[in-house]
């Protein structure tokens, strides 16, 4: 590869502290050349194939799009050498969510959870299932995410490399609540924090590299690491479910250096 | 005069019968109750019950739902996996016998014997072998979540207000001792069938009359004041396990089912019977609402029978004004990119 490579960001609302953290870092990265589009929420799920081109099925998720890479309102993807799929559901949150309702008999605790999302504070009833169908729900729930639905998308139309950062879990903070008491002391979170990593590696497309956050920047194996969390929003309510820009850093950080390595193997 | 004189229109073949369209039919069906919004529903059984949660919720009615399903799980996983179908994962309950023994099991703490059957070196739970197709690990994990399945049967029998149950079978398999009976038989999705450990039973109408009566008693000890709306199951039997043509052992199942439905529903004010079987296995439609095999109701019959039952249990909101349950969507995720990106 000779000058720039240019590489396509796709990404959910973790984008924001993904362009942040890029900021920090772009000195260390000056053979990169960067290009985001985002849009909160599923909003992506209006994104859909023509002509070889990623292009936004609504004029509201066209204007995300100009917003965020600075005029293109649509992903050529022959313009790009890589492409970083940036959180879009991929990550622990899924598996958690699996855990809050479904229980397989490997794990202790036995009571329901609260939803971690704050908008949501119902506690559901725990049911048990198999270890299998346990695999299999988060596996579903994995393979039904934006973050895989787009690279089945550009899969289909470029040979170009893509990474999948996954999604930060729930902030440490979220623990502060006492509601994960029971599956902190029996021994959960650490079988579900090996049980996460394990799904996310199965359920990673095939071809797709993924990038999951090291050692420091998460708590348990599961939680970001307070200080890597996102700040308090407007008022004072915690944010529990963004990152801090530094994490974001550092994850984009580790798929460009794992990019180039692979790119150095293959060269 | 005859005593036959002032009677309605739908007492007579002519009127009731020869001269309605079973897609129009009025009076076949006139309710003792009727649901209201307060209602919490249970359902159960085979065949109708499992077509009702959904027209029900669109109609703004509360079906109760125990072991509900992620979000994101596909239509085919779930059905195959026992989610959704009824109020519970208790997969199909065929017989009066089988549905009083799961209320045995929630709530009067009985045991059914030889509660776990294997296949190639699976595991599956005997009482509901078709919920976890692939079945489990060891016979340990199918007890787990079984006692985790039966709290929330519990649960579901404790909180309904209406129960919705379909019969579907006389004819059923039992572990030798009688005490217990089977879903399935022996060796079809699991286990293995073995003579000296299981034999047949054909329930009798004051068996079945018998159990569903003990069902509701045991069901009142926890929850008083439950209704209970019965049906038929019109699907014909796949096989008979007497030796008999398996016509007459299914004429003769459905009598015997309709007939205890009636034994209870006409000695209690708190039941009543809802003929989709009279509108769909009768000369009424001939065979208009059967798929070629003439023995599963096509989606057109199905239908018939919900209008049917709608029409006595209207629709409490109109399609257009339901709530629909979106995602909360929390600002912050905007505000983040708003933030990075914005002018």
């Amino acid at each position: 590869m000779s000058g720039m490579e240019r590489i396509c960001v796709i990404g959910n609302s973790h984008l924001g502290a993904a362009k942040h953290g890029w900021e920090s870092i772009r000195a260390q990265n000056p053979g990169q050349q960067l290009t985001f589009f985002g849009a909160p929420w599923d909003m992506l799920s209006d994104l859909a194939l023509e002509d070889g081109d990623l292009v936004a099925l609504t004029e509201k998720l066209q204007h995300k799009l100009r917003r965020a890479s600075g005029g293109l309102d649509r992903i050529c993807t022959g313009d790009y050498d890589r492409f970083i799929l940036y959180g879009l559901q991929f990550g622990p949150r899924r598996v958690l969510m699996t855990y809050r309702n479904f229980r397989p008999q490997s794990f202790e605790w036995r009571d329901g959870l609260e939803d971690l999302n704050p908008l949501r504070r119902e506690r559901g009833p725990m049911q048990a299932v198999s270890e299998r169908l346990f695999d299999r729900i988060a596996l579903a729930g994995l393979r039904s995410t934006l973050a895989v639905r787009i690279a089945d998308m550009i899969a289909e139309v470029s040979n170009a490399p893509v990474q999948l950062v996954a999604a930060p879990g729930f902030s440490e903070r979220v623990l502060d609540t006492g509601d994960w008491d029971g599956p902190l002391g029996s021994g959960d979170v650490d079988r579900l924090a090996m049980r996460v990593r394990r799904l996310l590696r199965k359920a990673c497309p095939e071809g797709v590299q993924l990038i999951l956050p090291r050692r420091h920047l998460i708590r348990h194996g599961l939680f970001t690491a307070r200080s890597y969390a996102a700040e308090d929003r407007p008022g004072g309510q915690p944010d529990d479910v963004h990152t801090a820009p530094a994490y974001a850093g550092e994850m984009l950080g580790a798929a460009i250096s794992a990019g180039r390595e692979a790119n150095r193997s293959a060269a | 005069m005859t005593p036959y004189a002032d009677l309605p229109e739908r007492c007579f073949w002519k009127s009731g019968v020869a001269r309605a369209d079973p897609l129009t039919v009025s009076g076949l069906y006139d309710a003792k109750f009727r649901l209201t919004e307060t209602d919490r529903i249970a359902t159960a059984g085979s065949c109708f019950t499992q077509y009702l949660a959904a027209p029900l919720r669109s109609r703004g009615y509360r079906v109760l739902d125990v072991e509900p399903p992620p979000p994101w799980l596909n239509e085919d996983t779930l059905r195959a996996h026992g989610f959704g179908i009824y109020s519970a994962r208790y997969g199909n309950i065929y017989t009066a016998r089988q549905l009083l023994q799961l209320a045995r099991e929630a709530l009067d703490g009985f045991t059914p014997a030889d509660p776990v059957w294997q296949r190639k070196k699976r595991f599956f739970d005997a009482q509901r072998p078709g919920v976890d197709p692939t079945g489990m690990d060891s016979a340990e994990e199918v007890m787990f979540v079984r006692a985790a399945h039966l709290d929330r049967v519990r649960e579901l029998f404790r909180r309904m207000t209406v129960f919705v149950f379909t019969l579907g079978l006389t004819e059923a398999w039992m572990y030798a001792d009688a005490t217990t009976v089977f879903p399935t038989a022996p060796g079809t999705v699991a286990g293995q069938w073995n003579p000296a450990r299981y034999r047949f039973h054909n329930f009798r109408t004051a068996e079945v009359a018998h159990d569903l009566r003990a069902f509701r008693a045991l069901v009142q000890q926890v929850n008083p004041h439950f209704r209970m709306i019965l049906s038929v199951s019109p699907v014909g039997l796949a096989a008979t396990a007497l030796d008999a043509h398996v016509l007459s052992a299914t004429t003769r199942s459905k009598a015997v089912l309709r007939a205890a439905a009636d034994e209870v529903e006409s000695g209690d004010e708190g039941v009543d019977y809802f003929p989709s079987y009279e509108l769909i296995a009768t000369p009424f439609s001939g065979a208009m609402f059967y798929k070629p095999g003439l023995r599963e109701v096509t989606p057109e019959g199905v239908a018939a029978a919900m209008r049917m039952f709608f029409d006595q249990h209207p629709a409490l909101v109109r399609p257009d004004e339901q709530e629909v349950a979106e995602n909360p969507r929390d600002p912050v995720c905007e505000e983040q990119l708003l933030e990075a990106f914005g002018p």
